[in-house]
């Protein structure tokens, strides 16, 4: 009962506060211009390359980036492994130049490998505090990335060398990973450069391989 | 708003919410993901040794005497050494020798455990109290493959007088400055690899917190990740089930502080004087005849032989080239003065 509490509550924080997932774009150039288009490069957790789309709109009384983003594993360009992200953020407080930024994202992702082949539908929800300035920007950021419900097949190789009574099918609460580091950005007119950088940590807080995320970001605000 | 834009959200939300309206499983329950181990299963065959419940099996006549095999890993498991049971050419281990199977602590089906009793030390001692069950008060014989060789070598270190004989398969360094100088070519952690993308992406749909998911995604790796190792694509070694939990503390075990390997499991074998024989596999690199060639210098009486036409999984690969080998080495061992 529990479980499914959190994962209807995580389903709602998923679909209702929808915006940006990286807490990785300057809150305090939302004003200079309503689109964004950005690209990203990094280990995220694996090497991945992404590329999305944002637009600023007022929304219950607050300046919303709304956004959406796709991104491929990198290395072989791997396009079985892929990730869909909708996506929202907006400053949530604010003191002069310092920022409380909250974003959540709803994510879809999917995976085939030697031994299954997954889609996977699951919710981002990340917050940054730090200094938000037109020209630049610096911030802490903690999230977690909750994996809600997993759809398993499992690959001829792994029945046949491994198991052959795997159970294939919908699987409930498979994972979330913690999130948390460093972001920051400088821009050069429209332009935008934003770096983030950071550990992982089961949602156990367990060891994960890679311990880190790193990803360099480039965006065009028009 | 335009309402239009809430429409991918809405699918999205459409497309989890039906995912939770259907059965679900739980990727931690037994027999799911992952086999279920002898705890979880009573019908596997098994034994309560040492503080743990193994998987095992045996075949032949319990009075002949003992051969206890030592799968790889650490963290494999026996299936893939079974075909050293079978009978080729007429013969079979099982006609003159007891054969003892098991999947050792923390593995295949065997129990799991957290790290405090994953240790090597724990290791040679479920080894040395499967010894004394299964032959007490007379030495076994003991085929080791991979890891398995450095198993038994641990043992006779410790226990000479308690091994008949050994057959190190392909074992891998039997002291820490040998693994340090090869562990970049054991296990190709290339970034840039389809395989460590493969595992790293991996955790975002299962995480590592328990010991089905963290068994499940170790086999990840399984595969592709030791290239060195030529291993056969189209006859590939089974497996039960791996053990993350033991692959990854009895390695640890083996290193100091600083992730350095500084085992040694060499110190004793000159009061090892019985002939010991090394098979190695023609196509494996890494741990090959020129690993192996090193290593019978460590023995004080140890010879090599290569078998054509097979990687690291020779024994899996070519089981009845191995076995006339095998069979060769223990017909010269008997009567021979210990």
């Amino acid at each position: 009962m529990t479980t499914m509490l959190r994962l209807a509550v995580a389903l709602m924080v998923g679909a209702l506060a929808v915006r940006d997932a990286a807490a990785q774009w300057n809150v305090a150039r939302f004003g200079s211009a309503r689109n964004q288009v950005y690209t990203t490069f990094g280990l995220d957790p694996a090497q991945v390359a992404s590329v999305g789309y944002g637009r600023v709109v007022p929304l219950f009384g607050r300046e919303w980036q709304l956004g959406a983003e796709v991104g491929v594993v990198a290395a072989h360009f791997d396009t079985r492994d892929y990730r869909a992200r909708l996506q929202a953020r907006a400053s949530l407080v604010h003191w002069r130049s310092l920022h409380l930024v909250g974003s959540a994202a709803f994510i879809t992702r999917g995976t085939e490998n030697t031994i299954y082949r997954a889609i996977n539908f699951g919710a981002d929800v990340t917050g940054a505090a730090g200094v938000y300035r037109p020209g630049w920007f610096m911030a802490g950021e903690f999230g977690f990335d909750k994996a809600i419900v997993t759809h398993l097949t499992h690959s001829d190789w792994y029945r046949r060398y491994i198991y052959p009574d795997a159970k294939d099918g919908w699987y409930l609460d498979t994972g979330g990973t913690y999130h948390y580091g460093v972001t920051g950005g400088v821009a050069i007119g429209p332009a935008e450069v934003a770096v983030r950088a950071g550990w992982l940590r089961t949602e156990d807080f367990n060891d994960l391989l890679p311990p880190m995320y790193a990803s360099l970001g480039v965006g065009f605000r028009f | 708003m335009h309402v239009s834009r809430w429409i991918p959200i809405a699918c999205f939300g459409l497309g989890g919410l039906g995912a939770l309206a259907c059965e679900t499983l739980d990727p931690s329950a037994p027999g799911n993901l992952v086999p279920p181990t002898v705890t979880e299963d009573a019908s596997l065959p098994a034994i309560a040794m040492n503080g743990s419940r193994f998987h095992l099996e045996t075949f032949g006549d319990p009075g002949n005497p003992v051969v206890v095999f030592l799968h790889g890993g650490p963290g494999s498991d026996y299936r893939s050494m079974l075909r050293l049971a079978q009978r080729y050419d007429g013969y079979s281990l099982t006609d003159e020798y007891f054969l003892v199977f098991w999947d050792q602590r923390g593995t295949g089906l065997s129990q799991r455990h957290d790290r405090d009793v994953l240790t090597v030390d724990r290791y040679v001692s479920d080894l040395d109290s499967l010894v004394q069950r299964y032959s007490p008060g007379r030495p076994v014989y003991l085929i080791g493959l991979s890891w398995g060789g450095m198993f038994a070598t641990r043992y006779i270190n410790q226990y000479p007088e308690r091994v008949a004989g050994a057959v190190l398969i392909e074992p891998g360094p039997l002291d820490g400055a040998t693994m340090e100088r090869l562990k970049d070519d054991i296990l190709d952690f290339d970034p840039g690899s389809e395989w460590v993308n493969d595992v790293a992406w991996g955790n975002q749909f299962l995480s590592p917190d328990d010991h089905a998911r963290m068994d499940y995604e170790l086999l990840l790796g399984m595969r592709d990740g030791q290239p060195g190792f030529g291993l056969s694509t189209v006859d590939p070694e089974p497996s039960w089930r791996l053990g993350a939990a033991a692959n990854r503390y009895i390695v640890e075990d083996g290193q100091d502080g600083n992730g350095v390997f500084n085992y040694d499991f060499t110190t004793n074998l000159t009061a090892y004087t019985t002939p010991v024989l090394f098979v190695a596999g023609s196509l494996s690199q890494v741990l090959g005849r020129s690993l192996q060639q090193e290593q019978v210098l460590l023995y004080p009486s140890a010879s090599l032989v290569v078998v054509d036409g097979a990687g690291h999984d020779v024994a899996w690969v070519k089981p009845a080239d191995v076995l006339a080998h095998v069979r060769t080495y223990l017909d010269a061992l008997k009567g021979a003065p210990r």
